[in-house]
Formats: structure tokens, sequence, C-alpha cells
């Protein structure tokens, strides 16, 4: 009996004891509240209340104002002290225990809000902020005396380079205490819609100091935001930059951005930092495989990307075949992808567009950068002709392979070359603060000789002149001029054979650029460009006197093509915001050029040659056109979630013919004639998007169906070179193209990085009045790049203020190929008879790569700055197939064998260096 | 421009950087073809050279398979040219079709096409194709090309191109034929009555596994085409003794050609970036029922024309030993003694003849 009165005993003296602690202990509400704050964050006031009185307070450490508080309290009790602190502020304070105070925001005033908010402080998830490494400043807009009574207020502003008064494009601008955010756009201008008090504004971009703006805001106003360049904060936010604009709140979908001070920590081939192969980590981008040149969006062929470098179209990316791009990554300032909504302002291909834009000389001080790689070294040198004016930025790089072949004991090898440089060369002059012009050179230039067998060389070059004009705080215009050119030609220097076959393609193109601001909720986009195509005839001359080739020309088409569009960006509330807009084309085929007419009903051959028209130069032969509607939504849940759809409409005029696996250089820009229609693209998307644990998660499950109109196939076995009559081996199908990309980031932390899992098909199908004209008897078949399956998996630890690890492991299903299905013999010969188009497929591919960066920015040498980045590619050795083929051996007994362009684990160093 | 393809996919492109990266690779490897196609093969070539004009009938076999096609028995082809006249062709052997008339040499500009019935009752039938023009071939020699101690032999063609506003198009065959001397067993053992005199064999054979050697070209004036690659033979031990190389070169249409071109261009398919994706090449011969059936083969119309080179070892720089040579002089020759059954007697090897060709 004894035994079972004993707990009840002591349980009921400890509720005893506690109810008496209780009643002695004092309420914060009693509490009487003495002290001084100069310039003080609300925090920092709290840490010091806490420190000296019996309270704990809790807030989200995300949401809580920075702006300097000066106040004096004597002896005052303890709830008009908190009502002071909170003034003007959008949060209010409310008790859970006696002792214990919660700041919440005034709409998120519930129980099981405010109990997740205290777990996670004692859970040590959520801390006091720690701002010793935060820029600060304030301003102050109006008086609170004359501030409007209800209605919102503007508050504008133009983030740029503290150092260099380069604009940037993609800085965070979060309002603390409303959580509300915005994203710079390609001049760094921003611009809030905020009910007039008292704001903190965190301004925050990869690789510069964080800013808090403390704006009291009682009338519109302008901010003035200069960042400052912090390198050795880099490493802890790299992926940060890539998830910019992916996130719940923004309007758009199906945009991928990378910071190009990203890229040299990316383990790539032979340890070159690439603007391309870095693409092809994000879901829905693949290529055909290693050394490929171009890459492919959603299961487009390569031509349906408009790659553009500072706005000016490029025809060929590739250095050394395609292992390599003409991106010098050290002078590249920012990286966008569009592949899901295209905005109306860019037009010509269907799949995607890729805007790299350069950086602008520096206008304060003369700063270098470069890298020293295992195949090629760059350099970029930027600085000001006349500070804050006028700054150049010149760069270059050179591969040294050429003295590494010629040192080779092979006589094949010691005489082919694998040449390649780029230079550059961009100009800006800031002339006031209105006016600002940039001009741009660029060049590069392959040599790729294989023995005395053969070669390619091909150039590019690229001339860009922009005029950027501020009208007023809600006008700006720029018109941007840019002339570019592609020479390619292939050789067989020796031999009857001997031939150099050469083409080219020059390009100008006109764009003016106007955005315009209506209201606090319209943001207009209308603009006109024009460009046109001159294609350099395919000329073929004998490269010797033995030569059995006589020198021979054939014309290729031109074209002209016109577009006006408009677009606007309409916020109709805080969670639901439109993009509307429309593009409307035009495009003429232009002479000189003899157009050949074919009999009705018969294949399309020469045979069936029955007329030809010859039109002079100038003169239209034929035009094309049509409207291009584009619109996308967003529909935010909350302030974490939202859901988008976008549609869009595209055409392309000018497409790459190429007959092989993959692209050449001297395959022929084509542009759209009498018997090649333009391409026409129809996408719909629609996803999904949740940002979590304050951003440092990202999600977002997107979802798309393409169909293409005109998409352009070939004959079996092509003839495209030097081919006056191209139309009788082209064929015009349907494309039909759909699947979805997951994606999940970790933006924050030590460990950052993503993960992707892309489920994508691709499909074309042609149907022509004779067998000929038919591919696989009509049916839908796999176009070459649909690969079902991609996974992506980034990850960065950052293991200490000087050193990361990078790991990329990337998975794809084998593209399709066509293969032997039987065999037969002419004459003594067996020969192989393939299968229908596209019906097979190579070998999955599979890949790990790590990368080791070493920051040793501590120890300066003679100025220079450099880290070391060391990188595996291939961790695992495996030969991953790029192609299948097919051999008999001596005896006739056929195999397959597979082709791996890297069958091995390739490491390497590159230094890179600032000064 | 279809003859520059030719040269462009001979070559390995990949080759360079794969040196450069020094770990890429061709590897076997275990792949599941496909299910066989059952399609109809027709091939022959009608000449201007009296003899046997041969025309083979198959179905195309599954392709892991050796023998490559099947053959079609009782099958009635015929020939018929723009006078209406034809030509029957009788079987010679399952699958293979001889024209009666031995005697039949094809007149140049005369056109002729090729009709077929197989057993089932389909017909088929090619397109027209025009006998050319003959063009003579200048001569045949050989040539030996020394690359990283590889000793190649090198069979070349020298053709004086007449002017011709059609342009001139050309296939080459080249057959080998090499002699072997059985070892003289009577003098080597002194005993005449046991050993017979050695006989000398003549082998006849492919010199490349399914090459295809073909030019073109569309210039339109006279031109010397020299030292055109024919073939291209590995030194081996058949060159100790003479070989013979008998060049025939077949004038053929642009369009046999271009149809020898797309075989050529999928024989020559290495997995490098720059292959063409394959497909089935359709020749000039259709079903007549159903035109949309895919055949294979080609009704060949060609001027033929003849050339025989030769060559013997001391053309290679490197010596190329004897594969029966003993050396007697040692000790240990006695186990050696027993020479190959080929090197004893040549009428071992496969496909010997004892009859000397008439070209030798």
């Amino acid at each position: 009996m004894k035994l079972n009165l004993l707990p009840l005993l002591c349980s009921g003296l400890l509720c005893l004891a506690v109810n008496l602690l209780q009643a002695q202990q004092t309420s914060a509400f009693d509490l009487s509240i003495t002290g001084a704050y100069q310039e003080r964050t609300l925090p920092d006031i709290l840490s010091d209340l806490e420190s000296r009185y019996p309270v704990k307070f809790y807030y989200i450490p995300e949401r809580i104002p920075f702006y300097p508080i000066t106040i004096e309290f004597k002896g005052q009790p303890f709830y008009q002290v908190m009502k002071k602190l909170l003034e003007g502020s959008l949060l209010t304070f409310t008790k859970w225990s006696p002792n214990e105070m919660v700041l919440v925001p005034e709409d998120q005033r519930n129980r099981a809000f405010v109990e997740s908010m205290i777990q996670k402080w004692k859970a040590g998830e959520w801390q006091a902020p720690v701002l010793s490494s935060i820029a600060e400043k304030s301003f102050t807009f109006g008086s609170a005396n004359s501030a409007p009574s209800g209605g919102k207020l503007s508050i504008k502003g133009q983030i740029q380079d503290d150092e260099s008064n380069e604009p940037i494009l993609g800085a965070t601008v979060l309002v603390r205490e409303t959580g509300q955010g915005e994203v710079s756009d390609e001049k760094g201008n921003f611009q809030l819609k905020l009910a007039p008090g008292k704001y903190t504004l965190q301004i925050t971009y990869i690789s510069y100091q964080s800013q808090l703006n403390y704006v009291s805001l009682y009338a519109d106003g302008d901010l003035p935001v200069r960042l400052i360049s912090m390198p050795q904060q880099l490493n802890e936010v790299l992926i940060k930059a890539q998830a910019v604009e992916k996130g719940a709140q923004s309007t758009n979908m199906g945009i991928e951005r990378l910071s190009a001070k990203s890229l040299n920590e990316l383990p790539t081939l032979m340890g070159e930092a690439d603007v391309i192969k870095s693409l092809q980590t994000l879901p829905g981008v693949t290529n055909a495989g290693e050394g490929v040149a171009g890459f492919n969006v959603r299961g487009g062929n390569i031509d349906q990307n408009l790659v553009m470098q500072d706005d000016a179209p490029l025809f060929n990316s590739a250095h050394a075949l395609g292992f390599f791009s003409i991106f010098n990554a050290d002078a590249v300032d920012q990286i966008s992808l569009y592949k899901g909504h295209i905005p109306a302002q860019y037009g010509g291909r269907l799949s995607s567009v890729l805007d790299v834009q350069l950086k602008d000389g520096n206008m304060r001080k003369w700063t270098g950068k470069g890298s020293i790689g295992f195949i090629a070294s760059r350099m970029v040198v930027e600085g000001p002709i006349k500070k804050d004016k006028l700054s150049i930025l010149v760069g270059g790089r050179q591969s040294y392979l050429g003295p590494v072949l010629q040192q080779s004991a092979n006589i094949t090898i010691k005489d082919s070359k694998a040449a390649f440089n780029d230079g550059l060369l961009k100009l800006t002059w800031r002339v006031n603060a209105k006016n600002t012009f940039r001009l741009m050179g660029f060049t590069s230039s392959d040599d790729f000789r294989y023995a005395k067998d053969f070669g390619y060389n091909w150039q590019n070059y690229q001339l860009a002149a922009a005029w950027n004009r501020v009208h007023s705080d809600r006008f700006f215009t720029k018109i941007h001029l840019s002339y570019g050119a592609y020479r390619a030609e292939q050789i067989d220097p020796e031999g009857n054979d001997a031939f150099a076959l050469r083409n080219g393609l020059n390009n100008v193109k006109l764009k003016i650029d106007n955005v315009l601001s209506v209201g606090t909720a319209h943001a207009l986009r209308i603009g006109a460009e024009g460009s046109q195509y001159f294609a350099k005839p395919e000329t073929l001359r004998p490269l010797s006197d033995i030569s059995v080739f006589l020198p021979e020309q054939v014309s290729k088409d031109n074209g002209r093509e016109f577009a006006v569009y408009a677009q606007d960006e309409i916020t109709v509330s805080k969670r639901i915001s439109i993009s509307l807009g429309s593009r409307y084309s035009y495009y003429q085929n232009l002479g000189p050029r003899t157009v050949w007419y074919y009999a009705e009903g018969q294949p399309r051959e020469t045979l069936s040659v029955r007329d030809s028209a010859v039109f002079g130069q100038g003169e239209v032969i034929t035009s094309y056109g049509g409207l291009e509607p584009r619109a996308s939504i967003k529909l935010g849940v909350s302030d974490n979630t939202s859901f988008k759809m976008s549609y869009n409409r595209l055409r392309q005029y000018i497409h790459l013919t190429s007959n092989t696996v993959a692209p050449t250089p001297v395959d022929v820009w084509q542009a759209s004639n009498l018997y090649i229609p333009p391409q026409i693209a129809d996408q719909y998307s629609i996803g999904w998007f949740l940002d979590a644990a304050d951003k440092k998660w990202e999600t977002s499950v997107e979802f798309y169906y393409k169909s293409i109109l005109n998409v352009l196939e070939y004959k079996d076995l092509p003839e495209l070179i030097l081919n006056q009559r191209l139309e009788t081996e082209i064929l015009a199908g349907k494309g039909k193209a759909y699947g979805a990309e997951f994606s999940i980031r970790k933006t924050q932390g030590k460990l950052s990085g993503w993960f992707s899992y892309t489920y994508a098909r691709s499909f074309a199908r042609v149907v022509g009045p004779s067998a000929e004209e038919t591919v696989n008897a009509g049916r839908w078949f796999p176009a070459n790049f649909d690969k079902p399956h991609q996974i992506n998996l980034i990850s960065r630890l950052q293991l200490n203020p000087t050193s990361s690890f990078t790991f990329n492991f990337t998975y794809s299903t084998g593209r399709p190929i066509s293969i032997p299905v039987s065999s037969y013999r002419l004459g003594n010969a067996a020969f192989a008879n393939f299968s229908d188009r596209n019906q097979y497929r190579i070998p999955d591919y599979h890949r790990l790569d790590i990368a080791w960066t070493v920051d040793n920015r501590q120890t300066r040498l003679k100025g220079i700055r450099g880290s070391f980045t060391a990188s595996i590619y291939n961790v695992y050795g495996r030969a991953n197939p790029f192609s299948i083929f097919f051999r008999r051996n001596e005896v006739g007994r056929p195999s397959a064998y597979q082709l791996a362009v890297v069958g091995a684990a390739i490491p390497a160093v590159s230094y890179n260096f600032t000064f | 421009m279809k003859w520059l393809t030719n040269s462009f996919f001979q070559l390995n492109y990949l080759c360079l950087l794969l040196c450069l990266l020094c770990t890429g690779c061709i590897k076997e490897l275990n792949f599941e073809l496909g299910k066989q196609e059952d399609l109809v093969v027709i091939f022959g070539t009608l000449s201007d050279q009296p003899g046997k004009h041969l025309f083979r009938v198959t179905r195309t076999n599954a392709f892991e398979k050796q023998v490559d096609s099947e053959p079609i028995s009782g099958a009635k082809l015929w020939v018929s040219d723009g006078q209406g006249q034809k030509y029957p062709l009788m079987e010679l052997e399952p699958g293979t079709y001889m024209l009666r008339d031995t005697l039949f040499q094809a007149k140049t500009g005369e056109t002729y096409q090729l009709e077929a019935t197989l057993p089932g009752g389909e017909q088929f039938r090619s397109d027209p194709e025009m006998m050319p023009t003959p063009v003579k071939m200048d001569k045949a020699y050989p040539d030996v090309e020394v690359k990283d101690n590889d000793q190649t032999l090198l069979i070349y063609s020298d053709v004086n191109i007449p002017a011709d506003p059609l342009g001139v198009f050309l296939r080459w065959e080249v057959t080998r034929v090499w002699r072997r001397t059985s070892v003289d067993l009577a003098t080597l053992f002194q005993n005449y009555s046991r050993f017979r005199p050695p006989d000398v064999c003549y082998m006849t054979e492919d010199p490349e596994l399914n090459a295809v050697r073909i030019f073109g070209s569309k210039r339109r004036d006279a031109f010397a085409l020299r030292r055109e690659e024919v073939a291209r033979v590995e030194a081996d031990y058949k060159f100790f003794e003479r070989n013979a190389f008998v060049v025939t070169q077949y004038r053929i249409s642009e369009h046999a050609h271009e149809y020898w071109r797309k075989i050529k261009l999928l024989g020559n398919l290495n997995g490098s970036i720059f292959d063409v994706p394959p497909a089935t090449i359709r020749g000039n011969i259709y079903q007549v029922d159903k035109p949309a059936e895919r055949i294979l083969g080609y009704f060949e119309v060609a001027a033929v024309d003849t050339a025989y080179t030769f060559s013997d070892a001391w053309l290679f720089p490197s010596y190329i030993a004897d594969p029966c040579r003993r050396d007697f002089t040692k000790f240990e020759w006695a186990p050696t003694f027993y020479f190959d059954p080929e090197c004893a007697y040549c009428v071992n090897i496969k496909g010997y003849s004892l009859e000397v060709p008439k070209f030798w």
C-alpha cells in the first residue's frame, strides 16, 4: 500500500513546487524596461533585452527588419516598449508563455504557425541573424507626415557593380518585412510596390557582398545600389545564381541561368571551363555525345537554338569540332537559356534561346583574369580608358595542341593539327547617366588537319554596336546593330581528290527594343527587329594540278527576316502575374537564285524538273510570315508555391542542313525557300514550383508538349554538298516532343547543388507522295535526339573557406540509331541492309566527374590571386558508347562494335587567376 | 557533289582526337541485332563483253550468318532492249541466272531493262539503263607504301578520261591471283621415286573484303586520271611468290555510281561523329505491283575493260618471308621437318587451281 502511495505523493509535491515557482516568477508584461539605443537594429535590441531581462524573443530571422532604430526607454512597461519597437514594421507580438514573446507578421498570427516557429528556434534551425558581413545603408523617401494614406508607393532602382559600374542581372531584392521579392533585369533594374512604412531591402547576388538598405518609404523613390564584389564569397553561393528566376515567385518558367563565375568550378573535360558543356548539366539539355558541337533542348535539333553573344547571333559555337565552345569563360557575365517560355523579344528558333552576355570593361580600375589549362590558356584584361566614362575589355584564348602534336613520333599525328584561338574586344562608353554605347568585336578560328588526308578550318566574326538610352525612369531603349560572318572550309590536300570546299554565311541584324513601365502593374516591351542572311556560295576549287575537280560554285538561298513584337508583364496581384505578348515575323527569300520547278504528282528529283526561273539580286522569290503569340501566367498558391503555365509559338526561317550523326563545320545554313518552308512550333508548358525552408530548397516540376510543323528531315542518304537542287533531298515532316522535368535544388549551405530528372520524348513523321519521300512508311519515329531519361546530380561541398569539392553525375538513355537487320551479296561482296530509321538505341550513357578547387587568395603573388582546380572527368572510366557500328572480320563474320570517345578517367588541372 | 563524300567518309575523323585523349576506344559489343527482314535482292551486270552475263536472285539473310544470301530458284528473268528485243536468262545454279546467249554484247547507246518473275508470281522490273561509251584503262600498276613499318601494296589505275558532257563514272573490281609452289620434297630428300615434282598452284581471291572502288567526274573535258587507287593489300606471306591482279573497270551510269557511292558510304561506317545515319539503299529495281516495296540490288549496264598487273617480292622494301622455309642447318631441324600440308602440297590450299591463268 505504501508503495502505491509513493508515486502519487511525489507527483503531488512536484506539482506544488512548480506552482510555487510560477507564482514567484515575473511575467514579461510586468517588467519595466530601461535602455537607450542609438542606430541599432531590432535583433540587436531584442538580444540586449534578453540579456538584461527574463524574456525570450522568437521571430522569423528572414523577416525581421534591420532598419536602424534610435530609441530610449526609462522604466517603461514592456508592452509599450514592444509597441514602440515594432512601430512602422509589419510585425506584431504575442505571448507564448509569460516570458516568451513571439514576433510574427500580422497575417500569420495563428497558434500553429507560432508553435512551428518556436520549435525551429529550439531545434536550432533558426538563429538570430548575424550582420557582420553585410553592408548597410539607410534611405528615407519623403516624410512620415506627407505619406499618402492608403495606396502603394513605388521604389525602384538599378543594381550595379561598384567597381565596374556594370548593371547586375539577376540580383535578388528581398523585402524582409513582407517577404516580397524581385529580381533585377538585364539592366540591373528592379521595381517594388509597397505601402508607406519602414522596410529592410536585402540585396544579394552571387560573389557580391550582400547589402541591407533600410528604407523609410513615404514617397516614391529611387534606390541606387552598388554591390561590392567579394570573390571569397563565391564558393558559398555557387549554385544560388542558377536558381534565380526559377523559383516560385518568378513569372517565367523554363529559364535557366548560369553565372560565369561558376563555370570554372564545374568538372569539365581537360579542365576547360565551357559554357555549352555546363548547360548540359541542366534538365532538358543534352547533346549527341562527347566531342559533338551544339546542344539539344527538349528533343530539338541543334539549329533550333538561337545562340547569341552580346545579342549578336552565332552560327557555330564550337572549337575543336565540338569538344569545347568558343565562349571565353572569363569574359562572360551572364548566361541565360530560355527553353520554356521564350519572351516575345526573341524569335527565329524553335527550341531555345541562349543569351550569353559579355561583361563590360571595368570603369574604375585595371583588372585581369585568366586560366592556364591543359590544352589552352585564356586571358581577359579590362579597365578604364577614361575613368567612369570609357572602358575596354580585351580577351583571348589560344590552344597549344599544335606543338604537342608535333612532338609525336607517329607521322600521322605529327602531320596533324588541331589549333584554335579566339579574341574579343569590347568598348563601353558611358556618355552620361542616360546614354551608353557598347562596341564589341569577336573572332574565333579553328584549324583542324588530319595528316595529309583532310582538314577543316572555320572562323566566326562578330561586330556589334549597341546604344542604351534611358529616356526616363520608366522608359528605356536599346538599339542594337550587329554583323556576323561564318566561314568554313573542308580540304583534301593531296591526290586526285585534292580540293577545297568552302561555304559561309553573313548576317546583319538591327534591333530596337523599348521597355516602358506603365503604372504600377505593367511593364511593356515593344520592339522591332530586322535580319538579313547573305549566304556565301558553296565553292569547290581543285588543290592540285592532277585534281579531277573543276572549280564549281553553287549559290545558296538568301533571306530577310523582319519582326515586330510587344509584350506586357502584368502584375495582377502579389500572387498572380501574367506575361502576354506576341511577335509578328515576316520572311522573304531573296535572289540571286535559279529556282527549279518540278512536275506535279512526281517525286521531287532531278528527273522531274520541268522548268526553271532565274531571280536577280534582291528579287523576292517567296515569302512567309505569321503571328507568334506568347503567354505565361503565374498563379501563386502561397508565398512559396506557385503554378505556372505558358504557351509559345515560334517560327524558324533558317535551318542547318546536316546529314551526319553530329554536325560538321561545313554544314550549310539554309534559308527557307519555295520548297523549304519555315518550321513552326507550338509549345505548351505547365509547372509547379515550391520554395522551401526560406528558399534554401527549390523544387519544380515542369511538363511540356511541343508540336512542330515542317520539321526538317532528309531522304535516306541524302547528298547535301554542292547540290544546286537541295530540295530534292530535303523532306518536310511533322514533329512532336513532350516530357517532364523534375528538379530539386539546394541553394545555400555548405552542401549545395541540384538533382534533376527529365523524361523527354521527341518524334518525327514524314509522309510524302512517293516511297523515296516517305520515312519509315509514314509512321512516327524517334528523332535523332530522343533520349527518354536523363538524370543529373550536381553537388558541391564547401570543405572550408578556401576549398570546395564538386561532384557531377549524369545519366541518359542512349540515342536512337538504325542498325543492320539483314545482309545480302552484290557480286562477291556482302553488304548490310539497315532497319527503319532510328528503331534501335545505343547503350545508356553515364558518367561521374569530380573537381576540387583550392582558392589560394590568401597568398597574393605580386598582386595575382589564383585558384587551382583539379578535376577528374569520367571518374570510373566508363567507355560510354558514342556510336555503334558493324564490321565484318576477315572471314566475313559481322560483329557489332562500339566507339567511345572517352574511355578512361581524364585528370586535369587548371589554374585560374585574377589580378 | 557526290564524289566528295567518298574520301570524306573513308577517314576516321576521330582518330586524332582519340589519340589526344589517349582514352578513346573501339571494342566489340554484344549487341542484339534486329530481326531479319526478308527482302528480295536482284543484282547483275550486263556488259559489252561476250561471256557469262550473270545475275543473282536471292533473299536477304540474317545479318549474323556468314552465308549472306538465300538463293531463289525457279525465277524467270529476261533482259529487253530499247527495240523490244528480249534476251532470256537461264538458271545456272540455285539463285544464279545467266544470259542464254553467251556471245551477247550490249551495244553502246542502247538502253536495257531487266525483268523478273519469281516463283510466287511477284514481278520485278528495273529502270532502263543505257550502255555507256567504253573507256579504256591506260594501265594498272602496283606500288608499295610503307607507313610506320607496315608495308601495303597499292594497285593503281591510270585512265585517260575522254571528253563527255555527261561526265564519266567508273567502278573497279580487282581480283588477286597468287602463286604457291609446293616444297620440292623430292630434291630435299633426294627421293625422286617417293615424291612427285612440286605442284604450282594459283589461288584466286578478292584482295579487299567488300570494298567498293568508284570514281566520278562531271568534267566535260578530257583529262588524265592518274594513280587512282583501286586496291589496297597489306603485305602477307602470299607475296613471297608472284601475284597477279586483274583489274576490271566498269564504266557505269551516273545513277549506278550514286548507288555504289551509297553502298560504299554504309560499308565504311566507323562510328565517327561524321557518319551518315544508315538506311536501306534502293537501287533501280522495283516490284511492279508494289512500287513502294523495298527491293535491293541493281541492274547495272557497263562498258568493261580489263588490265593485268603483277607484283613480285622484290617490290617490297622489307623482306617477305617464305612461310614454308625451314632452317635445316640447325640440329633442331628434325622436329620442324614436317611442313604444313599447304606447304608440302599446295593443292591443300582452299580454292587452288593448277591451271596457269591465261594472263600469267
